[in-house]
């Protein structure tokens, strides 16, 4: 028998249901068969197939027209099903948009902020090859420093041929320029290299980078500085006068320093001209200096490491310190260093803020899959309606993902504008100068792209896994519509996440502020309110003792000291000191300051032991020596009055031991101290003051700076400000903790608003029949309030040790700590409690207060 | 007026010719046969969809049978429009090609 009908085959079936339209799949498919059958009876097998295969691809882009004509018009659908709900749905949906464009915001702010960190010093042309000079103490112990030896610059240029270039730093100093009638006090002006200008990228707008310096009284400065004294005009071959002696040449302006650039100079002079001022180039030990080295691409750092440590040890054979090679863009992003010069972030900060921001976000997916699964209900029964009439699995799920992509997409754009709107205000918080132009970088919007992303894959996996699992046959029995008991616990689950986030971030903001509070209170051994200090410049320098007799006359003026250094600033320390009874091999790393007779009383310290320089016995003056205890603990003395001791020079012996005080800031512990009274470094003078007419007291020393440095500005400070100063990151981090945990906490809210809401409405037929059967108002809130409690109360109970883990690690950075005690645990707890009971007594009450009659006939 | 484009004016042409007959199989075979040119499936489904969404002919299922593997054959019919849309095209082309000799080289 002649078969009237042929199958075609298999792999063109599978081929054809992919490629065919879905409308007509059917009757199409029958078309093929009964052409092929055709084409088989007439040409054979083969040319049969070879039809076929010919026909389809031909026939592909006929058919992709139309499946994409198709699926376009599903899209459009979805989208227009999505948007009706989100009208309908208000609520919910400005719950869920609010909430993804705050977490969203904040990310993107996070963003910009950890860009701009990790994107310092990248704008040097050889960035990747420049290295600067950090030391340690060979045996490993001891502190990192960020300075060098003087000679080492120059040497390892003439004696490595894998470095190319190599500038030698100075710290910086202030000086006081003047131009006709202009004065201005400058700061950070440091002596450098020429090679300088070849190492870094520093843009030149007048002058030769090649050939920065003409003589050792060149000048280089910034655009603002010259356009400080000279206006717009080309300033080269002008001159400034500095301290009203010596005239300098300027020969170079660079463009204002990017404010990425960890070095921040306004002027630059010559190296060459601290040379004649005494700087030996030859001497080995004298390690207060920056050295920056350009090497050769490909270098094997550790290689040239110890080829460094060879030379160092070839010409300064009991060098004790070992040079390490830091690279540039490390600079910024580590503070461990001592006498470090840069700009300095911290690597934590930016692992810290992305995780808050991080948290932030899952906060707000939460609440959209919260949302939308406590909402999947309603959805039911157009889900099943959709299988019904032929929607597979995929489709639902292309469905709810074009759904959470509109509410992303109305977010992002929200989010945007959020952005836009507080930049002032972060810069403020941060810190830093940003403007919408960040947004410009290729970077920048893949990173805000990735982010929404992630936002919309994050929110909507799971009700579009859960929503298309429904089967039409259970959804129209309705077995669907009552909560099952998997997803309210889901729901739970991702509820507690949701508090226990923001309970961390409650704790770390309690234990920030606790410990900012702490380092600012903290009695550090001296008296630092009501001080008032300037620097001495000009004829004061000389003549500090007849200006403060001068001073001491006016009544406010309680007492006055000149000293080297204020004590909460890191000065000169020498690991040379000699003592009576000290091993050989030892070496102690101790600071020195000199002070002079008032410095105890002005400051109001203690004097332990002995007695504090006096001007009784004149020997005092730059022979004997006061120490603080650590520095007795240190040489291990048992009764140190009368001992012999000798650094820099002077012999003598120690006098007093004064009680230990923090001349540092609290991160690092107290180290060995001793103190001469006397010498030529008269930096400071600092003054107790009366608190009341504090300005008539300022006129009045005012006057005082006049008469002795005629033409000096008057510039001053308070102590307890500069104090403050040391823990401004500190209190930065805390306020933008604050912020976060304020925004975590709200996102919760709205989450947790609109969550009661949706049980109180379910459940209004159930308090409809308690009602009934006689409970009160009373009992029905305790009992839908309950579940609250156990809420707030596991979440508290998760995040107390994730937390305490955090903060502890964060509170090792301090020597002086404070305890992260139970009350802060205690207050996050209750004040998670609270914004629950506020946030959900609202719903709760409106349900519990309705007549039953009313509930009752919902429906 | 709506012109129709080539492939549909003779598509619909050939779906008239059928009469009761025309689905995707004959109305190809026909195409090829008049025109010359190998026709493929998916440029004949391409029209046939076209001029059914712009509602120059109707669609209809006829009887699945054991014959295609027990699937249903879709059937064309001109519709009202179909027809008024081949009468405009008549008229144009009569007045486009009158007084028009086929010159012989």
């Amino acid at each position: 028998m002649k078969k009237d009908y042929e199958k075609i085959p298999a792999a063109a079936a599978w081929l054809l249901k992919r490629i065919l339209p879905d409308y007509d799949r059917i009757s199409l498919r029958g078309d093929f068969d009964e052409m092929y059958f055709e084409q088989k009876n007439r040409k054979g097998v083969l040319n049969a197939n070879i039809w076929l295969l010919i026909q389809m691809f031909r026939s592909i882009p006929n058919f992709f027209k139309k499946s994409l004509y198709w699926s376009m018009i599903m899209f459009r659908n979805y989208l227009k099903v999505a948007f009706r709900n989100l009208v309908r749905q208000k609520y919910y949906s400005v719950i869920n948009i609010t909430g993804l464009a705050i977490g969203m915001a904040v990310s993107f702010l996070i963003l910009l902020w950890v860009q701009d960190e990790i994107s310092f010093d990248d704008f040097h042309r050889n960035k990747d090859d420049i290295y600067r000079i950090v030391i340690s103490n060979r045996d490993g112990s001891g502190d990192w420093a960020a300075v060098s030896a003087l000679p080492l610059g120059t040497t390892l240029k003439q004696e490595l041929p894998e470095v190319i270039c190599s500038a030698t730093l100075s710290f910086p100093s202030t000086l006081m320029f003047s131009n006709e009638d202009k004065n201005f006090n400058i700061s950070d002006g440091y002596f450098a290299d020429p090679d300088f200008f070849k190492i870094f990228s520093f843009d030149f707008i007048y002058g030769d980078p090649e050939e920065p310096f003409r003589d050792p009284r060149s000048l280089v400065v910034t655009r603002e500085i010259a356009e400080r004294f000279f206006g717009e005009i080309n300033p080269v071959g002008k001159i400034l006068l500095a301290n009203n002696r010596a005239a300098y040449t300027i020969t170079g302006v660079v463009e204002d320093l990017p404010l990425r650039s960890h070095i921040r100079f306004n002027f630059i002079r010559p190296f060459a001209l601290l040379e004649m001022f005494g700087a030996d180039r030859t001497e080995w030990s004298d390690v207060s200096y920056f050295t920056y080295l350009q090497i050769e691409e490909n270098c094997v750092i550790e290689e040239l490491e110890s080829k460094i440590d060879q030379i160092v040890l070839n010409h300064h054979p009991d060098d004790n310190n070992k040079c390490f090679l830091q690279p540039l863009k490390d600079i910024h992003l580590s503070n461990k260093y001592f006498y470090d010069i840069a700009v300095t972030g911290d690597i934590k900060y930016i692992y810290i803020f992305s995780t808050a921001a991080l948290f932030i976000l899952i906060i707000a997916c939460i609440n959209y899959i919260n949302l939308s699964t406590a909402k999947a209900s309603r959805r039911a029964k157009e889900v099943g309606l959709r299988k019904v009439v032929g929607a597979g699995r995929i489709e639902i799920i292309k469905q709810f993902f074009s759904e959470s992509i509109l509410y992303t997409l109305i977010a992002f754009l929200m989010s945007l504008m959020v952005v836009r709107l507080s930049i002032p205000g972060f810069n403020t918080l941060t810190g830093k100068m940003f403007d919408m132009n960040v947004f410009d970088n290729t970077g920048m919007v893949f990173g805000l792209s990735a982010i929404a992303f992630l936002t919309g894959l994050l929110s909507s996996s799971y009700p579009a896994l859960l929503i298309s699992s429904f089967k039409p046959v259970s959804v129209f029995k309705g077995t669907v519509l009552t909560e099952n008991r998997g997803r309210s616990y889901f729901r739970k689950v991702m509820v507690i996440t949701q508090f226990a986030l923001s309970v961390i971030l409650i704790v770390s903001t309690l234990v920030v502020s606790g410990q900012t509070g702490y380092m600012r209170n903290k009695d550090l051994g001296f008296n630092k309110e009501q001080i008032v200090y300037f620097r001495l410049r000009g004829g004061i320098r000389a003549s500090n003792n007849a200006a403060k007799e001068m001073l001491l006359r006016n009544e406010s003026v309680l007492d006055a000291s000149v000293i080297d250094m204020l004590p909460i600033t890191l000065g000169s320390g020498t690991d040379g000191a000699d003592w009576e009874g000290k091993n050989d091999d030892e070496a102690i790393q101790m600071q020195v300051r000199f002070v002079d007779f008032d410095f105890l009383k002005t400051f109001d310290m203690k004097i332990n032991e002995g007695r504090f320089f006096s001007r009784d016995f004149p020997s005092d003056s730059m022979s004997a020596f006061v120490v603080n205890q650590a520095a007795v603990k240190a040489m291990k003395m048992e009764s140190p009055l009368g001992k012999r001791f000798s650094a820099f020079g002077v012999e003598g012996r120690i006098i007093g031991v004064v009680e230990d005080f923090n001349f540092m800031s609290l991160h690092s512990r107290i180290s060995p101290l001793f103190m001469l009274c006397g010498g030529p470094r008269t930096n400071y003078m600092c003054l107790k003051v009366k608190s009341e007419n504090l300005s008539d007291t300022i006129n009045s020393i005012e006057s005082v700076w006049d008469k002795f440095s005629t033409g000096f500005p008057f510039e001053y400070g308070f102590l307890d400000e500069r104090i403050d100063n040391l823990y401004r990151t500190e209190m930065r981090i805390g306020k933008i903790f604050r912020y976060f945990t304020f925004l975590a906490i709200f996102i919760s809210c709205l989450g947790l608003f609109g969550l009661t809401s949706f049980m109180a409405e379910n459940r209004t037929k159930e308090i409809g029949v308690r009602k009934v059967l006689g409970a009160s108002v009373k009992n029905i809130t305790v009992s839908l309030s309950k579940e609250f409690l156990y809420w707030v109360i596991s979440a508290n109970i998760l995040a107390w040790p994730v937390s305490y883990a955090i903060m502890n690690t964060w509170l090792e950075g301090f020597a002086y700590r404070i305890d992260i005690g139970w009350t802060v645990y205690i207050l996050a707890g209750a004040i998670t409690l609270v914004i629950t009971f506020t946030t959900t007594s609202f719903q709760i009450i409106k349900a519990a207060i309705v007549n039953p009659v009313r509930s009752l006939r919902y429906e | 007026m709506n012109l129709l484009s080539r492939a549909e004016e003779l598509t619909l042409l050939a779906i008239w010719r059928l009469k009761k007959n025309a689905y995707l199989v004959t109305v190809r075979e026909y195409l090829i046969e008049t025109t010359l040119k190998d026709w493929s499936v998916g440029a004949v489904f391409d029209s046939l969809d076209r001029l059914r969404k712009k509602g120059y002919v109707e669609t209809y299922l006829g009887n699945p049978t054991s014959i295609r593997g027990g699937r249903s054959k879709r059937f064309y019919e001109i519709s009202k429009r179909g027809r008024d849309a081949l009468n405009d095209i008549k008229k144009v082309n009569d007045e486009m090609w009158s007084g028009y000799t086929e010159t012989v080289k």
